[in-house]
């Protein structure tokens, strides 16, 4: 048995045309800010087969035993791939084998640990990374190389020796008996002064730094004292080079994707949005509660605020919303937001809403204005790129498309629109549209009309007729009342 | 080894390292505002930013327990009593606190020569310290002197001396190695200096390690393997240096406590007593307001009250007529006397007080528009929130946001929950509604503020205080 692929092979093609558009550019940067190559994982659509593997995934993954134990995994591979990178740049052979040992000691650590972190897993996915692990770990080569590190630890952990640090020299010899420790006598000489616990940070050796000449003049004395020590050390980098399985340092990278996706979210739940796993399904309809846009969310949550949620509905028969309304009303984030749910349920990956029922779509396909044309040849380019997105589009397909047609008149502007309507009503792809041409629902029975709000925040509030009752409301509200202020002092 | 000049058994500065941490309450600003606490603090601190910001922790963290109080009585008197002594001893725990701060810090070996440093000169403040008490008498200085000498005798500054020497390690470092369970890691432990044999067969030993010294970057690594050497011994004499200077600088804050009160007692003119904590109710005998005389640089009018155990004092008459003036002298002498200090009046006896809190009319209450009663409110809710059986509050026309007829309605109800809770309540008031509807229904002291700015026992009737107004208005 092997360790099974997560994420599985990429089906669909490049999708990141899109990413831009509907701000998926800016989550995948933030999900995959520490290695960029995982964005991948958020561009490619896979099988439709395998988003309910994904989901369930992903919800496995959020149960706090299991994150626990992917995280340190994760942690601890990063720990590796630093120590390896530096045990190459190496130039002193005693010291390179510590690290060696070192590495291959807390990778052997971190398999078993997560092989025993994954006991309470219950997904298809980690269950059988589960087992794949408990395997690995029990195989004659992965014990064998455990119990020699553990001996040659051992080895290491026994070496003591003596130094003398004078003007330009440090000389060594044998470690004599063990002295008393200065430094805990000079702490018992003050401790009559010691207030609260006073904490000295004792500046650490800089990470990434390795051993200087001096050091390096030091250790190989140490080696000089103890010859037998240092020649099991590196026996044993020899006999273990490239020690990482390759199907490991894959989950690694899968797990990564993940767990960056969640803390991704983390945030933005905690800012009170709603995430969920939508029901994703193989014909077409809509019905997507409190949607919104992550990337927005995302920098909302930053400032510890919540962003407003729309609903997404396309009934039976329906598949184009003709969004229209005032400027600044928030037009261009709902049609951002439908973009990305699509996107993101076809990853099989949670999406911003509250709750979620969305099409398995192959591809998402934008059109946004760009600032950079203007005039005649603003409406070519504009064209041009509608008829590659027209000749892509399918059943399959969902389209967002954000004011097209605004370098023309607004007769000819709705002219084009209903055609690219008519176009779209034949290849049968979910459709958000956000138009200046208002009655552009009126022309396919597909289409549904939605309006932004001039003012989202409008709040009635209650008013009551003599100036006395509204005080005495405040009052209440306040909880000062006489009894409200007895009740107060009584707990 | 502790101060303990403000509690018998605790301290002020909980961490040495942080004498000022974030602040309380975020209600006491109103107590500050509605008291005049900057003032009193102003005139503590004499522009020391040190001292202000002790004198305004102790005065936001009142004391309730009464042995407390008389403990920091007892130490202020002395003090008193010896104000060049107060203000030598400030002077020397701030040159201890100083001369640490001045020096450069630096790691490994650096840090460990930068802490000797500060050792040896603590030493020398430490046996300045140790001499300089001779003339207290007051229980808890004297204790404070016994355990100076008892601690920091000569002899231990000898040996202290002794140790700082041998850090200097001028036969180099002997130390003990131990190759570490991470890479690269290597536990050191250095040995104590002067071991002859140790020293010998090091020096004789042929495993050696000698730098060429052609290039200073053979000296920068000689350097950092010392650093790395040195790192324990280095953390160890630095904590020890940070524990040294911790007590000065506990013992720094706490006489800065005391020198804010010795400079305040001298901007003061007027007559000043020791407050009798142990009382049941509040007395006092010509109790003036300290701010006002600090502004005004002249003697203020003192009052007389006896409140025999009443929870309720109710304050009324006519504009300008000290009422304002009275209700801050009883809070800041409250206050005062609960930080262990002398209070401003001729005689004063009140119990310690949970909480002291005030609620007083914004300026700007006064215009009614809307939205000001809600803040209003708003403060007498945090006010509720921190309200416990014995707080007292100092109300200032509160609710003159809004129509007398509702103010009174809203304040009977407030003020009643609280007195009925166990709150002492002080309510300054020109709501003659409340006045009477309070007087009618609830046993209490009522006072009016009259001529000359006295208050005096008394309560108003409507016409008396439309006369006064008519008179005011008139001119007569």
């Amino acid at each position: 048995m092997s360790i099974p692929s997560l994420l599985g092979e990429p089906v669909a093609g490049d999708r990141s045309g899109c990413f831009a558009d509907i701000n998926l550019d800016q989550v995948a940067a933030a999900v995959t800010r520490a290695d960029p190559a995982l964005a991948d994982y958020l561009r490619h659509l896979p099988d439709p087969a395998s988003i309910g593997y994904r989901q369930r995934l992903f919800q496995d993954l959020e149960r706090p035993g299991v994150l626990a134990a992917a995280r340190g995994f994760t942690r601890s591979m990063a720990e590796t791939r630093a120590w390896l990178a530096r045990i190459d740049g190496m130039t002193h052979p005693p010291s390179a084998g510590r690290w060696f040992l070192a590495a291959v000691t807390g990778h052997q650590r971190a398999v078993v640990a997560f092989a025993d972190g994954l006991a309470p897993a219950v997904s298809e996915a980690l269950t059988g990374v589960r087992d794949g692990l408990s395997e690995l770990v029990r195989s004659s080569g992965f014990t064998r190389a455990a119990d020699e590190a553990a001996r040659v630890r051992g080895l290491l952990a026994d070496v003591r020796y003596d130094l003398l640090l004078h003007a330009d020299v440090v000389s060594a010899c044998p470690a004599a008996d063990t002295r008393a420790d200065h430094a805990a006598r000079v702490v018992t000489l003050f401790d009559r002064f010691r207030h609260a616990t006073v904490p000295v940070r004792r500046p650490g050796r800089p990470i990434g730094v390795g051993l200087d000449a001096v050091e390096e003049g030091v250790l190989d004395l140490v080696v000089r004292l103890h010859p037998g020590v240092f020649a099991e050390v590196d026996a044993f980098a020899r006999r273990h080079r490239g020690f990482v399985a390759e199907e490991v340092a894959l989950l690694d990278r899968e797990l990564r994707f993940c767990l960056g996706y969640l803390d991704f979210l983390a945030p933005i739940r905690a800012a009170g949005m709603p995430v969920c796993y939508p029901e994703v399904t193989d014909g077409p309809g809509l019905d997507a509660r409190g949607v919104y846009d992550l990337a927005l969310a995302a920098k909302a949550a930053a400032r510890g605020e919540p962003v407003v949620g729309n609903d997404l509905l396309l009934g039976d028969g329906e598949r184009v919303l003709v969004v229209s309304g005032p400027n600044q009303g928030g037009k261009t984030t709902f049609a951002r937001a439908f973009g990305q749910v699509h996107h993101l349920a076809a990853l099989g990956l949670p999406v911003p809403a509250a709750s979620a029922r969305v099409a398995a779509v192959d591809r998402v396909l934008t059109h946004f204005e760009r600032a950079e044309e203007q005039g005649a040849s603003k409406l070519e380019e504009e064209l041009l790129r509608l008829r590659a997105l027209l000749a892509e589009a399918g059943p399959r397909s969902a389209v967002v498309l954000n004011e097209i047609f605004t370098s023309t008149t607004a007769d000819d502007a709705a002219e084009l629109s209903r055609r690219v309507l008519a176009e779209l009503d034949t290849a049968g792809a979910a459709v958000c549209w956000v138009s200046f041409t208002a009655d552009l629902a009126r022309w396919s029975p597909a289409a549904v009309s939605m309006a932004s709000s001039p003012d989202r925040s409008f709040a009635v509030t209650r008013r009551s007729a003599d100036g006395r009752g509204h005080a005495l409301d405040v009052v209440r509200r306040h909880g000062l009342t006489r009894d409200q202020v007895l009740g107060r002092l009584a707990r | 080894m502790r101060p303990l000049l403000l509690f018998p058994d605790g301290d002020l500065v909980r961490d040495p390292a942080d004498e000022h941490p974030a602040d309380e309450h975020p209600a006491d600003e109103h107590l500050v505002a509605d008291l005049r606490l900057d003032v009193v603090w102003d005139a503590m601190s004499r522009g020391d930013e040190h001292v202000r910001a002790i004198a305004r922790r102790v005065l936001l963290d009142p004391l309730r327990d009464t042995a407390v109080i008389d403990h920091r009585q007892s130490v202020l008197a002395d003090f008193l009593a010896h104000p060049a002594e107060l203000r030598a001893l400030h002077q020397l725990a701030d040159t201890a606190v100083r001369a640490e701060q001045a020096l450069p810090h630096g790691r490994g070996e650096g840090l460990l020569r930068r802490s000797v440093r500060v050792l040896e000169v603590a030493s020398d403040h430490l046996r300045a310290l140790r001499d300089s008490g001779g003339r207290f008498t007051a229980p808890p200085l004297v204790r404070l002197f016994a355990e100076l000498r008892e601690r920091v005798g000569e002899a231990y500054l000898g040996e202290v001396a002794a140790v700082l020497r041998g850090l200097r390690f001028e036969d180099g470092i002997v130390v003990g190695a131990r190759l570490g369970d991470g890479p690269g890691q290597v536990h050191y432990r250095v040995h104590e200096p002067g071991d002859a044999a140790v020293l010998k067969r090091l020096r004789k030993s042929v495993l050696r390690h000698r730098i060429t010294g052609h290039d200073e970057q053979d000296w920068g690594a000689m350097a950092a393997f010392r650093n790395e050497v040195l790192g324990d011994i280095a953390a160890a004499v630095t904590e020890s240096a940070a524990h040294v200077t911790g007590y000065f600088r506990v013992l720094r804050a706490e006489l800065s406590f005391y020198l804010g009160c010795l400079n305040l007692a001298e901007e003061l003119a007027g007559p000043t007593c020791w407050p009798d904590p142990d009382a049941a109710s509040v007395t006092a005998r010509g109790l003036w307001e300290p701010c006002l005389a600090l502004w005004s640089r002249e003697a203020v009018v003192g009052n007389d009250i006896a409140t025999d155990g009443l929870p309720l004092v109710v304050v009324t008459g006519a504009n300008r007529g000290g009422k304002s003036t009275f209700l801050r002298s009883l809070g800041l002498a409250q206050v005062m006397a609960q930080a262990g200090m002398f209070v401003c009046a001729e005689a004063f006896a009140a119990p310690p007080a949970p909480a002291v809190l005030t609620h007083f009319t914004r300026a700007e209450d006064r215009s009614m528009a809307s939205g000001r009663l809600d803040e209003e409110l708003g403060r007498m809710s945090a006010v509720v929130d921190r309200a416990r059986p014995g707080a007292l509050l100092l109300s200032n026309e509160s609710f003159a946001s809004t129509t007398d007829h509702e103010g009174a309605e809203i304040a009977e109800g407030v003020f009643g929950a609280l007195v009925d809770s166990g709150v002492r309540v002080v309510a300054v008031t020109h709501l003659h509604l409340l006045a009477e509807r309070l007087h009618r229904t609830r046993p209490g002291l009522f006072l009016v503020a009259g001529g000359g700015f006295r208050v005096v026992p008394g309560v108003p009737t409507p016409s008396a205080q439309a006369t006064a107004l008519y008179d005011e208005v008139m001119g007569r």
